[in-house]
């Protein structure tokens, strides 16, 4: 399941929505107070905004066969959630992110303008690249800085889009939506990405805009831990870390059958990808439950929870 | 089994409109009924007005004509045409239903069932799109749709629903609906319908609900799947409406409704507990209709009855 952190909540995406209110006292969040929604179905579309609190604005693309029926809903929280129609999404820039149904998809309009095909429509079904599962849109000091569009087809395939250039196809083979986190430096725009790649168990922190890896951290897949979620810390948002910085969460099964968390924190600097974590912490231990093969989990933008969904059932867990 | 498209409340008087005819009971138990042939492709429940008493009526479509069940001065039941079938009905089928009913039935007729309240700001029209009556839960597309819009769709949800009498209610602005046999609510203009873990047996599934918004209550009918009959609850809809579950939804149980049930003259009393199936709530809250069938004495018997609710007692 994809997994949101709208203001103050987790919401996690299936067939249903499941929603909870993320509260300090992790006493309160417990499964009796986890609401379920039935709306319409889509494929979800992660916003991150620039100057905004971190928290994802959330919304979908419906996905009736076809495309006839598309439409672009906002997702948003009062005391309920609320799914409504809205005809297009909006960047600080202009750029807009509309509907296409000639194009079968959605279209990035940059500053605003239509460009030429191809460089900015995001179609429902691409033969090359297989279906759209997902998509984020960041936005940087500038504006939209880039829309990323997860398919799956045989495998699954990340495709970039960026102002004014061809977008570009990345073949990573098991990074879902929830492996992909986004936060702001100063004007630069951090990303981390998890998952499979390069044939191993990873977790890899890149300035978005010159796509150069400042750290990387794998696990073998042989050993006990696997890397099941990791998020971008900007310089001098975590004590005891000078520049920027990548958050790994590893989780180890042990031999009595529970599972352990464990947060290790890593200074991104080029050049010097060996180092040891400057911080590690152990979240939480003894949680029973088995890790399927790539756990959905993600790190909430302000860096306090950890969702994990483990065979049927959803945990948070607090980072602090 | 009759096979029933849908009820429509009228005062102290209910309009069953089945595939066989339509039957009028009123609540004191007299009933009349008018036959029609033919399958409507277009069932609508129409809620005249809210205030002060809810007024609804039923309307059938058979293609373009559409058939309105009326009482003669004689006191007899007649079916008058009501003109064509209200655009707004045929609304989402002229516009994109064409896709959906290749999704649900690529071969066959897609039936619908409307639900239309007076305009009002956000989704006036409920429309279910189904391709066959039925008392079980089956699959259907529930539509929200604003009238006088270039693109009136505001919410498409695929669910499993009771197609026969859908358990649909709407009243100031909340939606209702029984879906996979859970009850679920929300403000129709959000889209989105939030489910509600009342306090039921687990051999309970839900099967009528009504709302009465201002007293910010759901009534709802549960009936037992292991033949251990029927319960009426009351509950407090405003705990789920703040947005946070209750931690333990038995305090929003407001009471139990006392079933007094009012048989027609020269029929077999039902066994309660196995052959009755509630059908709908009256928005008085004070009365429901109820299907009885079974077998009794070699013979089959299938018919409606009305099943006074007492709250005196919670």
């Amino acid at each position: 399941m994809n997994i949101f952190f709208p203001p103050n909540r987790c919401v996690m995406k299936g067939d249903m929505f499941y929603v909870l209110n993320l509260s300090d006292d992790a006493s309160t969040m417990d499964a009796s107070t986890m609401a379920t929604y039935l709306a319409s179905s889509g494929i979800p579309i992660r916003v991150h905004r620039w100057g905004s609190s971190g928290a994802d604005d959330l919304w979908l693309l419906s996905d009736e066969p076809g495309g006839a029926w598309a439409s672009l809903h906002h997702i948003h929280f009062a005391n309920l959630m609320s799914v409504t129609p809205e005809p297009k999404i909006l960047f600080r820039d202009e750029s807009k992110i509309v509907i296409s149904p000639k194009r079968g998809g959605l279209q990035i309009l940059w500053e605003g303008r239509r460009m030429r095909r191809g460089w900015n429509v995001i179609p429902l079904s691409d033969p090359r690249a297989g279906g759209l599962d997902g998509v984020i849109a960041v936005e940087g000091e500038e504006g939209l800085q880039a829309v990323l569009a997860f398919r799956v087809w045989r495998e699954r395939n990340i495709v970039l889009y960026k102002p004014w250039i061809d977008p570009q196809v990345f073949s990573l083979s098991e990074v879902p939506m929830n492996g992909v986190e986004i936060a702001y430096s100063g004007d630069e725009t951090l990303m981390s990405v998890v998952g499979k790649f390069e044939g191993s168990n990873k977790a890899a922190l890149f300035i978005l805009s010159k796509r150069r890896v400042l750290y990387q951290r794998h696990v073998d897949e042989k050993g006990p831990d696997h890397i099941c979620a990791a998020f971008p810390i900007p310089a001098g948002a975590w004590d005891g870390l000078q520049g920027n910085g990548l958050g790994v969460i590893l989780a180890r099964a042990g031999e009595d059958m529970t599972l352990s968390f464990t947060l290790q924190v890593f200074e991104g600097s080029f050049g010097k990808s060996s180092r040891g974590p400057v911080l590690e912490k152990t979240i939480v231990e003894g949680v029973r439950g088995t890790v399927p093969p790539w756990p959905n989990a993600r790190v909430s933008p302000d860096r306090r929870f950890l969702a994990v969904e483990l065979s049927h059932s959803l945990h948070i867990f607090s980072l602090a | 089994m009759k096979t029933v498209l849908d009820i429509a409340f009228r005062g102290e008087h209910a309009l069953i409109a089945t595939t066989e005819g339509v039957t009028q009971i009123s609540r004191n138990g007299e009933t009349r009924h008018i036959s029609i042939t033919g399958i409507p492709d277009v069932v609508i429940r129409d809620i005249e007005s809210m205030t002060p008493s809810r007024a609804e009526t039923l309307l059938l479509g058979f293609g373009d004509a559409c058939y309105k069940p009326k009482v003669a001065r004689d006191g007899s039941l007649l079916l008058v045409e009501a003109g064509k079938v209200p655009a707004s009905a045929r609304l989402p089928l002229r516009l994109k239903v064409y896709n959906a009913s290749v999704a649900i039935a690529p071969l066959r007729p897609v039936f619908t069932h409307v639900l239309r309240i007076p305009s009002s700001d956000g989704p006036s029209l409920f429309c279910l799109l189904f391709d066959r009556f039925a008392k079980k839960p089956t699959s259907a597309y529930l539509l929200f749709l604003e009238e006088g819009l270039k693109d009136p769709l505001r919410a498409n949800l695929s669910v499993h629903i009771r197609t026969e009498c859908p358990p649909i209610d709407v009243q100031d602005g909340i939606i209702a609906a029984v879906i996979k046999g859970s009850i679920w609510v929300g403000w129709a203009e959000d889209g989105a319908l939030l489910r509600l873990n009342i306090p039921t047996m687990e051999h309970e599934v839900p099967e009528a609900i009504g709302l009465d918004w201002q007293e910010e209550t759901l009534i709802c009918a549960l009936r037992s799947r292991h033949g251990k009959g029927i319960r009426v609850l009351r509950t407090n809809l405003r705990p789920w409406l703040s947005g946070t579950p209750p931690r333990d939804p038995r305090e929003t149980v407001l009471g139990e409704a006392v079933m007094e049930p009012c048989l027609p003259e020269n029929v077999p009393a039902p066994d309660f507990k196995s052959d009755v199936m509630p059908l709908r709530i009256a928005p008085s809250g004070d009365w429901m209709v109820a299907q009885a069938s079974g077998l009794q004495g070699g013979g089959f018997y299938d018919y409606f009855f009305v099943v006074n609710l007492n709250w005196d007692q919670s």
